[in-house]
């Protein structure tokens, strides 16, 4: 009964990959001009990982690990991103990759969707922290994580909310189109 | 089951360029610090242009999640939204700001170049990492120090025209010679990820300190990456007991790196400091050790 069995073959047609694009980059542009600097408490909302994730349990692994290698390349590059080129566009094709197996109602906000996002939200937050971790110094204070990947499951969560049934509708209404 | 196979060599194969791209990127490849500099050209003005259209909001949520008591949020929260409306007084608000930036660059007589912050590196990276709306159009080079008015905040590590990115001294790998200021003794402060945290360690740690004594930065030859004596912020607590070789001082920046908004960038200071050459008085008793043999003129002293 999942929506991503009605999508039909790769399901990649012109105006899904225009949906595809669009939504990455205004999430891309929203996390580091709004969502990062607001400051709260513990980690920052992830839109852009919730962003990617929703693509892959809607359109299936193959869109999920494009659109997060894609969305982790322009992380790694646009400013003020000061990491290794590469690493997140790893993190995050992977995780597109492996959420895209998962087959959950992605059209509303049920407990089991919001879980899984949540989930695999965090795999890659912990990723992320441990590349870091080993690139920066070794004076990290650690006792700071259990805050971070508790306030990151709040965020995350809610953003699911709003994100996922969104992408669903928005990628799921652009099919009647001839695919390329 | 095509579908999932081709899913299975697409991963494969985006997993070997991130590989490839990691690798160049080590080796300080060229080709990735242009993909770099293309991406921040384009994407920096776009940064500057939306946090600029966000900036009430944002601002607004900054003063809410930067204080502790929830009357003092209600009241904030009052204060930012009249500033909103009356756009002067928000001008205002950045003056201030700014005012306080050039005390503190008074300090050591640094010229500073104002910017605001367009975007923020995110916390679970450990990164600390800010974009700011100046850049090389605005003579702004790598490995300027960047200020606030209460501190040090970082130093400038790539610039594109419009915009340049900033390296936080929270981040990770950031590492800055300080020195306390009453003792003048130095050491060397790490971030440690947290934006309220940094860690020092003395190279003398048998040196007293306590909780509240000022930290300040060490200086580094022609004031890059770091001009000497800005505030950093004070000593907040130990790990360690003192004359502990490993005993780690911790530190709260001054400057509230986790809203950082007004900043200056310190562009030019004073081309060497003025000292004159100055000739002891001559020795009363014959002591010929003396006079100081390095500042004195040949022919002065026998």
């Amino acid at each position: 009964m999942t929506g991503r069995f009605s999508v039909g073959g790769t399901g990649i047609t012109f105006p899904r990959a225009l949906v595809l694009v669009v939504v990455l980059i205004s999430s891309l542009i929203l996390q580091v001009t709004v969502l990062d600097r607001l400051g709260l408490p513990g980690a920052t909302p992830d839109l852009v990982i919730v962003v990617v994730i929703g693509f892959a349990l809607v359109a299936g692994p193959l869109v999920g690990s494009i659109a997060g290698f894609s969305a982790g390349l322009i992380l790694d590059l646009m400013p003020p991103a000061i990491g290794v080129v590469g690493v997140t566009a790893a993190i995050l094709a992977v995780i597109g990759y492996f959420a895209g197996h998962i087959a959950v109602d992605h059209s509303r906000p049920d407990l089991l969707m919001v879980g899984t996002v949540v989930g695999f939200t965090l795999l890659a937050v912990v990723g992320v922290m441990l590349v870091s971790a080993f690139v920066g110094s070794s004076e990290i204070y650690w006792l700071t994580i259990p805050k971070i990947l508790l306030t990151e499951a709040i965020y995350s969560s809610v953003l699911a909310v709003g994100a996922v049934p969104l992408i669903s509708y928005l990628y799921r209404g652009a099919r009647d189109e001839v695919g390329i | 089951m095509r579908d999932e196979s081709r899913a299975r060599i697409v991963i494969i194969v985006l997993l070997l360029v991130s590989v490839i791209l990691v690798m160049l990127d080590i080796r300080g490849s060229a080709a990735v610090g242009g993909l770099r500099a293309v991406a921040s050209t384009i994407i920096g003005p776009v940064e500057t242009a939306i946090a600029s259209a966000a900036s009430p909001f944002v601002s607004v949520a900054q003063s809410i999640t930067s204080f502790g008591a929830v009357a003092e949020r209600n009241r904030i929260a009052a204060e930012e939204l009249q500033r909103i409306a009356a756009n002067s007084q928000e001008d205002k608000a950045i003056a201030t700001a700014l005012t306080k930036v050039l005390k503190t660059a008074g300090v050591g007589g640094y010229s500073v170049i104002p910017a605001r912050v367009v975007a923020y590196g995110s916390t679970q990276n450990f990164g600390g990492s800010i974009t700011i709306d100046a850049g090389s159009l605005d003579n702004i080079e790598p490995d300027m120090s960047v200020i606030t008015g209460d501190g040090l905040v970082g130093r400038v590590v790539a610039v594109s025209p419009t915009n340049a990115t900033v390296e936080l001294i929270t981040a990770s790998k950031s590492v800055v010679a300080a020195r306390l200021a009453d003792s003048r003794q130095a050491g060397a402060l790490s971030g440690t990820g947290s934006s309220t945290q940094l860690s020092l360690k003395l190279l003398d740690p048998t040196t007293p300190a306590k909780e509240g004594d000022q930290v300040i930065s060490f200086g580094s030859p022609n004031g890059r990456p770091f001009a000497a004596g800005l505030p950093i912020g004070v000593i907040s607590g130990f790990r360690g007991e003192q004359g502990q070789a490993d005993r780690i001082i911790l530190v709260q920046p001054a400057a509230a790196m986790s809203a950082l908004d007004v900043v200056g960038v310190i562009v030019e200071q004073t081309r060497t400091q003025p000292r004159e050459k100055t000739k002891p008085e001559a020795p009363s008793t014959k002591d010929p050790q003396s006079g100081n043999s390095a500042t004195s003129s040949p022919g002065v002293q026998q």
